[in-house]
């Protein structure tokens, strides 16, 4: 992998290239609209190339991305304006569509589980993280982060009817 | 789970290629400089300039009755702590004072040796060495050897080895010849003891009663070494005033140690509170006796009881708060039901006199005596009170701690 420089806003095009995929599907997972993912995802890299900040190693880096990327998707659910507003038919009737007819069923489960597993379940399976980083991230504690992975593990178990699970 | 599944709706969850354009194209724009946020900058300071506004008209409206008090410690039950003339150098009658002290009779040594826990076997050897205790030199005794860390502070050599420094640092003279040695093998003439005397009195020669602002005071440690106290507001790398002072001694055996207060400027607190009972008779009810220790680097005050006006009086003396360490207790007096504390009679040092007649409390305040240049030689001889003729007779049931200065020269 090659080494980019850990100070933000160099090599901009090398850093998305990288990170956009983990950015944008923690941004889908969180909001579960295209188009406040795409919102989000803008933000976030807008964030990082004016933060000026210097990372200690692309560990670092990680876990700044996806700390602000939870925020940025906070903010952007819960603005008073999304609120307020009814999204036109074509933005909130856009679904996620996945290839496979089981990929649109686990994902649609996945969307049904609340935020609080949504997430862990999101960054273990999906992005690999371990219950350590992800309790960073999420600012829990990592026997938190057991305990939502388990018990959104038996919900997803439950609404796929035991479907797509090899453990 | 099936961990293929994931991996490949992970690869499916891109950015839309829009986005990614438009994010390019707002990266390629050049970056607004964030405003300084001046309105928050500007409240804040504005709250503040509003805080300490309100401060200071609240204080300059404060009544005259609400102005700060001073501290106190209140001693309970035990009279010993109500200590007078406790230095060695008090109110620029240097030497002088501790003959104005009030002697303690064989009676109320023997009573007050008891009370501590000596035996009536160590009271005899005590008392056949022939030193002349007063009530000052008593609780000073009491009162170190009570933040003593020994196991058993109240011993015959340690007091027979305070009795020995008492007598060199304030008068200089020479042990009684029926002294005799101390226990332990340490003979009164011991040599670091008197070593320090002697270079305590040889920086006061220096001195000859105007102390610089650099001194603090100085005492006698444990171990008989002088340690001289240096103010410490001067340079801690500036060893001058050190080496001066062991230039003066000519002794390299004198420790130094700083403190807050030099003793010019305890000297003045001390003139101040002289003057008090004269100016403020409400004062003069509660004030029973003042005088500076060196060691503790304050005036210690010893109130009968303690009420607001002098609490206020001492607060704008010492404002703040730690140059005059004000106890309160009642003042032991022999004669239960017929106080009458000797207030009326404080002399500058914080020497409290019994009574006018006493001839040793008439203040040498003649033509060229400024009462801290008069040899101790020119006084009128002490009246040694009789162990007879003035002690009251012995309650049997009466409290022991209530064993007070009972010298009364009528």
């Amino acid at each position: 992998m090659e080494a980019l420089p850990l100070r933000a806003g160099g090599e901009m095009d090398s850093v998305i290239d990288r990170y956009q995929d983990m950015v944008y599907g923690l941004a889908l997972t969180r909001t579960g609209n295209q188009a406040d993912a795409d919102d989000v995802f803008q933000e976030v890299f807008l964030a990082y190339c004016q933060c000026g900040k210097t990372f200690r190693d692309e560990e670092h880096r990680k876990a700044w991305l996806l700390r602000t990327t939870i925020n940025q998707s906070r903010r952007v659910t819960s603005s008073s304006w999304r609120q307020k507003t009814v999204p036109l038919s074509e933005r909130e009737d856009t679904p996620v569509q996945f290839r496979e007819p089981e990929e649109n069923q686990v994902w649609e489960a996945l969307q049904d589980l609340t935020e609080d597993y949504r997430l862990p379940i999101y960054l273990f399976y999906f992005q690999e993280l371990s219950t350590q980083e992800i309790a960073k991230v999420l600012a829990i504690r990592p026997g938190a982060v057991r305990m939502r992975l388990t018990r959104g593990r038996d919900q997803l178990r439950e609404m796929l009817k035991g479907a797509y699970f090899d453990e | 789970m099936n961990k293929e599944l994931f991996s490949n709706m992970q690869k499916q969850m891109t950015p839309s290629p829009q986005a990614r354009a438009a994010l390019s194209e707002k990266l390629a724009q050049p970056v607004k400089k964030r405003p300084v946020p001046w309105k928050k900058y500007t409240a804040l300071a504005a709250c503040a300039a509003l805080m300490v506004g309100a401060f200071t008209v609240y204080q300059a409206g404060r009544p005259e009755g609400k102005t700060a008090l001073h501290s106190y410690v209140t001693v309970d039950g035990v009279t010993g702590y109500v200590q007078e003339n406790v230095t060695t150098a008090t109110g620029g009658s240097e030497g002088g004072d501790r003959d104005q002290d009030t002697g303690m009779t064989p009676e109320d040594l023997t009573a007050a040796m008891l009370d501590v826990g000596y035996t009536q076997e160590e009271i005899d050897e005590y008392q056949a060495i022939g030193y002349q205790m007063t009530w000052a030199s008593w609780w000073k005794f009491v009162h170190q050897q009570e933040n003593s860390e020994g196991a058993a502070p109240f011993n015959l050599e340690d007091l027979k080895l305070f009795s020995q420094k008492e007598l060199y640092v304030n008068t200089g003279a020479l042990p009684a010849p029926n002294t005799g040695d101390l226990p332990g093998g340490a003979y009164v003439g011991d040599v670091p003891v008197q070593m320090g005397a002697e270079d305590y009195q040889k920086l006061m020669d220096r001195f000859n009663g105007q102390y610089p602002d650099w001194y603090g005071g100085a005492y006698l440690d444990q171990s008989g070494r002088l340690v001289v106290q240096l103010v410490e507001d001067k340079d801690p790398g500036d060893k001058t005033l050190e080496l001066q002072v062991l230039d003066w001694t000519g002794s390299d055996n004198v420790m130094f140690s700083s403190c807050k207060y030099s003793l010019a400027q305890l000297h003045e607190l001390m003139d101040q509170l002289n003057a008090l009972p004269g100016t403020d008779p409400q004062c003069k009810e509660v004030m029973a006796g003042w005088g500076v220790d060196e060691e503790a680097n304050h005036i210690k005050l010893t109130l009968t009881q303690v009420n607001d006006h002098i609490l206020s009086v001492l607060a704008r003396l010492d404002p703040d708060d730690d140059a005059i360490y004000v106890q309160v207790g009642q003042r032991a007096t022999a004669d239960v039901g017929t106080e009458d504390p000797a207030v009326h009679h404080v002399m500058p040092g914080g020497a409290t006199v019994p009574d006018d007649e006493d001839l040793i409390a008439e203040e040498p305040w003649g033509d060229g005596l400024d009462g801290a240049h008069y040899d101790i030689r020119d006084l009128p001889e002490e009246r040694k009170p009789s162990a007879t003729d003035s002690a009251p007779e012995e309650n049997s049931s009466a409290d022991t701690s209530a064993f007070t200065p009972a010298y009364d020269p009528k």
